[in-house]
């Protein structure tokens, strides 16, 4: 307690606060643009976080996730279209609400019901990152390399229709982790003779090609169409005291679902989507729900936010990214030097908690923030797809520059920004290449340290209770679409041979 | 009934995987310090990309058949454009760009980029036009180069922006 109370007060200096507040007005806005999403939003501000020290730089990235969440909330709500994945379902109520004019409350309840369940995570993330990293502190190598492969089983949430390609994806991020001085031989690996490869790809310059540029190069290939029929007189209204006891119960189902599904690293799409369902299941007034009902939007919100919090459990205990806003985070934290993994908070307790204590106090400010920036992004949601792609582009290429002044960096974010592009139209995960690239280099390394321990034979990492139960239910996790599709296959053959 | 560009993505993705097992050979093996040495991992991650291309070419010869994928999968794969005009007038632009930002300076080569791309985009109103291929750009400089202190490049404009830097 007393560790968050110092965060929180170390996170009110004025650099934080103005962090926070430049934050979340960045992320609320990137939210709103169809185009952005929230890791978007975050890998874009990345390089600018340079400059600043590590935890001003984490204080940002926790406004930007924040504001993202519920930017994206704003088009969905107004304009039928999700500016992020996760606002999707805030169309089912959100939308009828703003046909039937009352817009204004929609958000309102989206800004305050958001806010809570995010507080709530937060505090879940606080409560349970401290025993959880005393636990892994116990583990060995050969434990944590299964803990890796266990982190990896992310990519059956990020990879789309093809888990096959997720995983050749994600694969494809392990394999670039690789590039550059061999963490233990010290020898060059993949780096063609290139000099500037001996210290790897630059993790930032690939992460905005991967996120950034390649959507932008997806927007100007296949622009969508403008909206121009918004209603720009819109206001946030907060609801009530009486309104919020009224939706407590969406707003508990939301706060837990999306609190699990977030540990579980399925993401805000889901987490919004099944509490909807759940919302629904459990409304008094269910006959509402598609029909304009404040419960259909509150709980979706408040999962879309629950899941932040818990998201960044693994990330922040393990080292292992759930989602690709939390692999951002860590890539903040390599970029600052910090290293993420079992010895991260034992380490940087004091950065930590500053960052917990950002991430509770971004949960208030959203509310003030969010109300006020409401005109603009009216104003940014009807800005034409080719202005924006632009806009990105440009700030894409100047901020990899500027990570080191390097022509290269930029050449790199361009790079993988085809790849990306390429990837996408293939039907591959970018996102599931990020999680490999961040996981790349822990995993390598503890699967060396584990056949160093072992003498070289494989056979301790199925020797030690842990580390099978990890692999069993990672493998069985990856291929379980696999395996149901060999399943309905026989099945189908049994039957016809019947 | 065989979904021929699933086919050739996963023989694509087979045989880069075999690719980085031969690269990965040439790699220093493992020694008693290290028994798997700086090969052991890339060799795996070939053996995975082998699997994974394996599957895929399975399952695109298969498809239509028997039920490995489901035709809303083989939609949400497909619908995306895989290239256009556009798209590789942008990489070229960008490709520009990226060379041209130390010669030019930050400002100016961004000017050019945006009025490049906005073009290559078409149907822009004038006002946005200004905004994004001037007053962004300008933005972004006072942004990055002055406010937060970053020495961009400034080409050209050098004697113009020297004396506005923190």
């Amino acid at each position: 307690m007393e560790d968050v109370l110092r965060g929180i007060i170390a996170a009110l200096s004025l650099s934080g606060i103005a962090a926070m507040i430049v934050g979340l007005a960045w992320g609320t806005v990137g939210g709103a643009l169809p185009g952005i999403s929230g890791p978007q939003a975050m890998a874009l501000l990345l390089p600018l976080t340079f400059g600043l020290d590590a935890a001003t730089a984490l204080i940002l990235l926790a406004g930007v996730w924040t504001g993202a969440n519920y930017g994206g909330s704003i088009p969905a709500i107004l304009i039928r279209t999700p500016g992020t994945a996760s606002s999707a379902a805030a169309i089912l109520d959100g939308y009828e609400l703003a046909r039937q004019g009352r817009a204004g409350k929609a958000l309102g309840v989206s800004l305050v019901c958001g806010s809570i369940g995010g507080f709530l995570s937060v505090v879940l993330l606080i409560a349970l990152i401290g025993p959880l990293q005393q636990v892994v502190l116990a583990f060995g190598s050969p434990e944590l390399f299964a803990l890796t492969v266990f982190g990896m089983t992310v990519v059956s949430t990020v990879s789309g229709p093809s888990i096959t390609k997720g995983i050749a994806s994600a694969i494809f991020g392990l394999l670039l982790a690789t590039v550059g001085l061999d963490q233990i031989a010290g020898m060059p690996r993949f780096t063609f003779g290139r000099p500037e490869l001996l210290s790897g790809f630059n993790l930032i310059a690939v992460i905005i090609g991967l996120f950034a540029v390649s959507e932008m190069l997806r927007l100007i290939a296949e622009p969508p169409d403008r909206p121009t029929q918004v209603d720009r007189r819109v206001n946030t209204e907060f609801p009530t005291l009486r309104e919020l006891r009224g939706l407590w119960r969406s707003t508990l189902v939301g706060s837990v679902v999306g609190m699990i599904v977030g540990v579980a690293g399925a993401g805000g799409p889901v987490s919004s989507f099944v509490a909807y369902g759940e919302a629904k299941r459990w409304s008094k007034n269910r006959e509402l729900f598609g029909k304009g009902s404040m419960e259909g939007v509150a709980a979706p919100e408040t999962a879309n936010n629950s899941d932040q919090g818990t998201a960044l459990v693994p990330a922040l205990a393990l080292g292992i990214p759930s989602s690709p806003s939390a692999a951002i985070i860590l890539a903040a934290l390599i970029l600052h030097g910090v290293q993420p993994g079992p010895f991260l908070l034992e380490r940087n307790t004091e950065l930590l908690f500053t960052f917990f204590g950002a991430l509770l106090l971004v949960q208030v400010l959203i509310l003030p923030v969010g109300a006020l920036i409401l005109r603009l992004c009216i104003e940014l949601v009807t800005v034409r797809p080719a202005v924006l792609a632009t806009a990105v582009m440009v700030l894409s290429i100047i901020g990899t520059y500027a990570l080191n002044l390097s022509v290269a960096d930029a050449a790199v974010a361009l790079l993988f920004g085809v790849v990306g592009y390429a990837m996408r139209s293939l039907g591959f995960s970018p996102a599931a290449t990020v999680l490999g690239l961040v996981l790349g280099f822990i995993m390598e390394g503890e699967l060396r340290r584990s056949m160093l321990i072992s003498l070289g034979d494989p056979a301790v990492l199925l020797a030690r209770p842990i580390t099978i139960t990890l692999l069993v239910l990672a493998a069985l996790v990856l291929l379980r679409p696999l395996l149901a599709r060999a399943v309905a296959a026989l099945r189908s053959g049994r039957a016809s041979a019947s | 009934m065989i979904d021929r560009r699933e086919l050739v993505v996963g023989a694509a993705v087979l045989l880069g995987g075999l690719a980085l097992i031969r690269a990965a050979l040439e790699l220093a093996p493992g020694t008693a310090t290290d028994p798997l040495g700086p090969r052991g991992f890339p060799f795996l991650l070939g053996a995975g990309l082998v699997a994974c291309g394996a599957i895929q070419l399975l399952t695109a010869v298969r498809v239509g058949g028997r039920t490995v994928v489901t035709p809303s999968a083989i939609e949400e794969e497909t619908r995306l454009p895989f290239s256009s005009r556009r798209v590789s007038g942008a990489i070229a632009a960008t490709a520009v760009y990226v060379f041209a930002l130390v010669p030019l300076g930050a400002p100016l080569a961004s000017m050019g980029y945006a009025l490049a791309l906005l073009l290559l985009q078409g149907r822009t109103g004038r006002r946005e036009a200004a905004l994004t291929v001037v007053a962004f750009p300008v933005f972004v400089y006072v942004l990055v180069g002055v406010l937060l202190g970053v020495p961009l490049p400034t080409g050209p404009l050098e004697p113009l922006l020297r004396g506005i830097r923190i």
